[in-house]
Order: structure tokens, then C-alpha cells, then sequence
């Protein structure tokens, strides 16, 4: 049994995010506030609430990316049964919930201004829904499940709610749906303006960017989560030493 | 701040029309003004999609920073306890 000061390398106080990645990131944000507010024009059709399409697009691009993050953080998991594997999971599966919540609102905002509703249960929104379902429900299993099967039955959840992430990119692609078509990779008649393909591409970027830093920060804190619990455990396995 | 001057372009348009003596229904006219109502009709909207996004990455990142120090202090304690227990057993 060790005497629990085997993990004071946790109270160092260098940063989980260097200062120069979060500059970057604050500045490319800023960069992407000016091309979306200033510089990029007008859609024709739908005029300035367009505009949304720029945050809109990036943060389930983003979301995407962190589902596949924790999902094979999770494999990787019950594959290899290091515990850095599942607290890489848990921090890319939060975000998950982070930026998918930000993509459905701004949807949301956007289809209540064109479509004149807040909401549709068409095949696009629905396998978003279903995708945000699981990761909160991910969550609240991880704080429920009981600690020795805890990243086990977590790892199987994220690894299905990566499994929808194809089904929410194809959905408006195989379905008929109300969403609007892919402008991207859709076809013949789909594409965006150069400059409008700029901002996205800008937006993808800094999104990501800002994804990173956040990724980086929660997975420190999930670390000192296991440090904390690895101390109360400690503590009580000593509890009953002396008692013994 | 262009959109600001394009809220304000809307009766300087319209005078401006009214000036120069053009029917108020001068097509040209209705077009520009539809122009720059496309602009600003959802505008409150779009700077309330933009301040939810922004609360909630702010707010996750307040709510990651202030259980970090909770964690911190915890850590340091029961390290502290630990210790002392460690010492007190011999």
C-alpha cells in the first residue's frame, strides 16, 4: 500500500493549456467574429441570419471530431486498460455535448428566423437530437455507474454515439429532409462563394482551435478527478489497516 | 458597425428618394430597402445565437476552471491527512 503522496506531481502548477495555444485560439476566434460580421457578404435568400452558418457548421464539425476522439479514446481503453485512455475519452465526450448544444441552438435560432419554427423532426435534426441524447446520457452514466465498471460501460456508450455520427452527416444526404442540402461534398449544385468557403474554412479552424484548448483543460481536470478518488480510497483502505 | 450604418441608411434612403422627387414606389428604391431590411430584419436574432454560443463556451469554462481549484484544494488536503496519518502510524 503506498502512503498516498505518490501523485503530488498533480499539484504542479504548469498550465494543461499553453498561454500561446489559448492566444491563438482567442485570436483566431476574434479574426472569425470580424470575417463573419464585417467581411464576408450577405447570402441573397436568407439574408443576414445566414450568418449562423459560420458557428453553426464548425461546431458539429467540431463535434464530430470529438466523438471520434473519444471514441477510439475509448477502444483504445478497453483494449489497452490505461486509465489516460478514458480520461481522454471523458474530456472529448463533454465537448461533444458543448458543441453539439451550441450547433442545435444556432440551428434552432436560424430555423425559427427562415423556416418560421423552432424546431422539425426531420431525419438531420432527429440524429443530431439522438446524437446529444447519448452523450448526456453518457454523462450521467458515468456519475450513476458504480466505479470499477464505470469506464468499461462508458467506453460502450461513447463507442455507439460515435457509430451515429456517420448516420447525422449522411442523413441529409440519403433523406429527404427539411434541413437545407449539403454545400459541401453534396453534388452537382451544391458549393458556397469563395468568400463564403473562406469563413467556413476560417471558422473550422478556429473552432478547432478552441476545441483543443478546451479538451486539454477538462482532461486535467479528469485526471485530478482519479487523483481525488484514488486519495479517498487510499484513505479508507488505511481506515481499515488500522482498524484491523 | 456596417450593419449599424445600414439601419441608418434605411430614411436616409427613403428622404433621399423623397428629395429628388422619385415616386416612393420607384422600384430601385423598394429594392434597396428590401436590400438593407434583408440586412437587419434578424439581426437581434443573430447577436442572440452569438451570445448563447459564447455563454455556454464561457460558462464551460468557468464551471472546468473552478472544479479544477476544488480538486487542487481537495488533492493537497487529504495528501496532507495521508501523510500525517503515514508519520502517526510510524
Amino acid at each position: 500500500m503506498s502512503n498516498g503522496t505518490a501523485d503530488s506531481t498533480l499539484l504542479d502548477n504548469k498550465p494543461a493549456v499553453p498561454m500561446w495555444m489559448f492566444g491563438l485560439a482567442a485570436l483566431l476566434m476574434l479574426v472569425q467574429l470580424y470575417l463573419i460580421f464585417c467581411w464576408v457578404s450577405t447570402e441573397a435568400t436568407m439574408g443576414i441570419i445566414q450568418r449562423v452558418f459560420y458557428f453553426h457548421v464548425p461546431a458539429a464539425m467540431v463535434a464530430f471530431v470529438a466523438s471520434f476522439v473519444g471514441g477510439i479514446a475509448a477502444i483504445l481503453y478497453l483494449v489497452k486498460r490505461d486509465s489516460k485512455y478514458d480520461d481522454l475519452s471523458l474530456a472529448a465526450n463533454e465537448t461533444v455535448v458543448l458543441f453539439e448544444i451550441i450547433n442545435i441552438v444556432m440551428g434552432s435560432i436560424w430555423g425559427h428566423c427562415f423556416w418560421g419554427i423552432w424546431w422539425t423532426w426531420d431525419a438531420k435534426l432527429t440524429s443530431a437530437f439522438v446524437l446529444l441524447f447519448i452523450y448526456a446520457a453518457y454523462i450521467v452514466i458515468r456519475r450513476a455507474a458504480p466505479v470499477e465498471a464505470r469506464a468499461s460501460v462508458c467506453a460502450v456508450v461513447c463507442i455507439l454515439g460515435m457509430a451515429d455520427v456517420p448516420l447525422v452527416y449522411m442523413s441529409n444526404r440519403i433523406f429527404r429532409t427539411q434541413h437545407p442540402s449539403p454545400v459541401i461534398a453534396g453534388g452537382k449544385n451544391s458549393g458556397l462563394s469563395p468568400d463564403m468557403g473562406m469563413t467556413l474554412g476560417f471558422g473550422v479552424l478556429a473552432m478547432l482551435m478552441l476545441w483543443l484548448c478546451i479538451l486539454l483543460l477538462r482532461k486535467r481536470v479528469a485526471r485530478l478527478e482519479r487523483a481525488a478518488e484514488d486519495l479517498t480510497r487510499r484513505s479508507h483502505e488505511l481506515d481499515d489497516f488500522q482498524r484491523a | 458597425m456596417r450593419r449599424l450604418l445600414h439601419i441608418a441608411l434605411i430614411p436616409m434612403t427613403l428622404a433621399t428618394a423623397a428629395l429628388a422627387q422619385t415616386p416612393a414606389s420607384d422600384p430601385k428604391v423598394l429594392d434597396s430597402v428590401h436590400d438593407v431590411l434583408l440586412e437587419v430584419e434578424h439581426l437581434p436574432w443573430l447577436f442572440c445565437a452569438f451570445g448563447i454560443a459564447f455563454l455556454l463556451i464561457f460558462g464551460y469554462l468557468y464551471q472546468i476552471s473552478q472544479k479544477e481549484k476544488t480538486l487542487r484544494r481537495r488533492i493537497a488536503e487529504m495528501q496532507e491527512m495521508m501523510e500525517e496519518r503515514w508519520k502517526k502510524k510510524g
